[in-house]
């Protein structure tokens, strides 16, 4: 039945993302393309290479080469090594589909016609639709996305996804609140239009993943998108604050009090409080700064591209 | 026949050329493939009247496109569209300049620009500057119009249609070229202005090709509606594209530089997998016209389209007309600074054979010192 149907007139994108993923990088070429050619009257693919150090590159210029039918593939070149979110954001700019899929990770290990089905929920109403199993990863995602949900005031919860599908009002809405994102999910999550989380029981939620890059990623995005990073310290600030006090307050009722500690005591006492009273005042105002440096800075934050490269079918020499 | 000199090719250069000696009162023949002039580049380009703006990563190109500029609006502004807006916009993301630079470089190059709000025109977000230029658009065939008329007043020029040279053989001080059509030319000078051909030439006559990629390309003619057909867009400097009026058509020419180039050969001569779907009219060394052939390649109009819808605004619409298709060869040394320079080299001095390349309309003032 499939096949008697009229494919879709919409423009779609397919962004991933390309670091040391040789093992994955055909296949995926093969299941997405598959995928596309036979739902999409048109789509591109655009392959963020983020300075592969393995053939992933050559293996998609071969796969090019060796496909039956013509496939749009884009490369974009980072000039250095900038992690995922900034090479999937240069990817996501370049698109320009009506729909963009991005996958973070190239290893499809679920059925690739998920992601139509993502693609068609998409079409009943939601800007985003990610996909993901139905449990997190490993205890340290599940605790990450436990304090993260908790403290960023979404109101989609975001956890393990394996792809997502975004609307171009989505992307452009990004976007505008900020041209860099610097963590995707949670401004996806947090840019105010519908989402849908799609979970499926049949995707492995068992995966090698970088755990020393995704702990800064996850520090990161907790002072970024959360409130958490600001509260801890501030409650910590006032603590200090409140302790600082409640020894000002001793020191004057045994001043006061006429107690006879050791000559000075109270003088020096006196001093010292009201000196860290002021300290950690300051230190409060300072975190609050800081807060709000960190929320205009990261809206500035930009990419390095090398070079952008359309991969045409090699011409054969005569 | 003798003759005193022989031109390959009846593009604007060829005609250009054989114009200027005819009024000198030398005997001329003009030998082109095509049945008619104008039939590739000259008539499938964006038709730009280029003043420079296309090239802030190459300044002496800039300042010599705005210099000839002036002359050529001088002398053909009767095939001249010029009453539209010209806008250049620098993209938000992936462009190799950006608003200041492009600002900067105009005022540099001495070349008009006048800031317009980006929101115009784009989307948000798509593009961090827009700018009000001059520049201005010609109409080929009206262009081969007028040089019919000027050459067929001419008793000592000759057009030579579907006519090509099979042997170029030189004896002593002239050259002998034989044509397709069994005519045998005697000259003292060959002028090359074949464009995509400039190598086929070198290799029928045995000197070193120039260094050149080609780029199957395709300029697609659209019908645009109100907002657009009194304005011309162009994206800039990187992956993106340009929508402009096309001469005095009424149409307007759509071209991406990620997807205007189908296929590239980076040969000496044009080398392509589809010439063996030519039906025996294409091969490496004599490059049949791209825009006749059976092979040409499927539209890129998907791709052309969606991309410049994401940049503009809905109001700016515009639909699919028609098709043209070229061969474009671009000189290898040019691709860092994006520069355009015309070559124009004495193979040859006595007898004379001068090769000419240029990318530009415009430059064919540059010839005025072999001829």
């Amino acid at each position: 039945m499939e096949n008697t149907q009229r494919k879709e007139s919409n423009f779609v994108s397919v962004v991933g993302y390309l670091h040391d993923s040789s093992a994955f990088v055909q296949k995926f070429l093969e299941k997405v393309t598959g995928v596309m050619q036979r739902h999409f009257d048109h789509y591109e693919v655009i392959l963020v290479d983020d300075c592969c150090r393995d053939d992933s590159v050559e293996q998609v210029r071969a796969f090019v080469s060796r496909a039956s039918q013509n496939v749009p593939v884009t490369i974009v070149t980072m000039s250095v090594w900038q992690g995922m979110e900034l090479g999937m954001n240069a990817g996501v700019d370049i698109s320009v589909g009506d729909f963009v899929f991005e996958f973070d990770s190239l290893e499809i290990d679920y059925e690739p016609e998920l992601i139509f089905q993502a693609y068609q929920k998409a079409l009943t109403g939601y800007d985003i639709v990610t996909v993901g199993p139905v449990k997190n990863r490993s205890f340290s995602s599940s605790l990450f996305y436990r304090v993260f949900n908790a403290s960023s005031g979404s109101r989609y919860p975001i956890q393990t996804d394996v792809f997502r599908v975004l609307s171009r009002r989505a992307v452009n809405r990004v976007r505008a609140v900020s041209p860099t994102p610097a963590y995707r999910k949670a401004a996806y999550a947090a840019c105010g239009l519908k989402a849908y989380s799609m979970r499926d029981e049949r995707i492995p939620h068992t995966r090698d993943v970088n755990e020393a890059l995704r702990f800064s990623l996850a520090a990161d995005s907790l002072v970024l998108y959360t409130n958490a990073g600001y509260r801890l310290s501030c409650g910590i600030a006032g603590l200090m604050l409140l302790a600082t006090l409640l020894e000002f307050v001793y020191t004057l009722v045994i001043y006061l009090g006429g107690g006879k500690p050791i000559e000075g005591w109270t003088t020096t006492m006196l001093v010292l409080t009201l000196g860290f009273f002021g300290v950690f005042l300051i230190l409060a105002v300072v975190l609050r700064y800081l807060t709000l440096l960190v929320d205009l800075v990261f809206k500035h934050q930009r990419y390095l591209v090398e070079g952008i490269e359309k991969i045409q079918k090699e011409q054969s020499d005569a | 026949m003798k003759c005193d000199k022989v031109i390959l090719g009846a593009g604007l250069y060829g005609l250009y050329a054989a114009e200027r000696c005819g009024r000198r009162g030398e005997q001329v023949v003009v030998l082109e493939r095509d049945p008619a002039p104008f039939m590739r580049a000259t008539y499938i380009n964006q038709a730009r009247v280029h003043m420079g703006y296309h090239y802030p990563r190459s300044y002496s190109t800039a300042i010599k496109s705005a210099h000839y500029f002036e002359r050529f609006h001088r002398d053909f502004s009767f095939c001249e569209h010029t009453e539209f807006q010209q806008i250049y916009a620098t993209s938000a993301h992936f462009s190799w300049t950006n608003a200041d630079e492009f600002r900067r470089f105009c005022r540099a190059a001495g070349i008009f620009c006048e800031e317009v709000s980006a929101e115009k025109f784009f989307q948000p977000g798509m593009c961090d500057g827009a700018f009000l230029t001059r520049e201005y658009t010609y109409d080929a065939q009206i262009l081969k119009q007028y040089y019919l008329e000027q050459l067929s007043a001419l008793e000592n020029v000759q057009l030579r249609f579907s006519s090509k040279p099979e042997h170029i053989e030189k004896g002593g001080d002239i050259w002998q070229v034989t044509a397709s059509d069994g005519t045998v030319w005697e000259t003292p000078y060959l002028l090359n202005a074949t464009y995509a051909g400039v190598n086929d030439v070198h290799t029928l006559m045995g000197y070193e090709p120039f260094k050149i990629k080609y780029e199957l390309c395709e300029i697609i003619l659209c019908d645009v509606q109100a907002p657009l057909q009194n304005v011309g867009i162009t994206v800039m400097d990187g992956p993106f594209f340009s929508i402009m009026p096309f001469g005095k058509t009424g149409l307007h020419s759509l071209t991406s530089v990620t997807f205007t180039p189908h296929m590239t050969s980076y040969s000496a001569l044009p080398t392509f997998a589809c010439q063996a779907s030519s039906e025996g009219a294409c091969r490496p060394g004599s490059l049949a016209n791209c825009n006749q052939c059976p092979a040409r390649p499927a539209s890129a109009w998907p791709y052309m389209s969606q991309l410049a819808r994401a940049y503009l605004k809905e109001t700016y619409g515009f639909s699919y007309r028609k098709s043209l298709f070229s061969m474009k060869p671009i000189l290898k040394a040019s691709e860092i600074d994006d520069s355009r320079p015309t070559v124009v080299r004495v193979m040859e001095q006595t007898p004379t054979f001068v090769s000419v390349l240029s990318g530009k309309i415009n430059t064919v003032y540059d010839l005025d010192e072999v001829l």
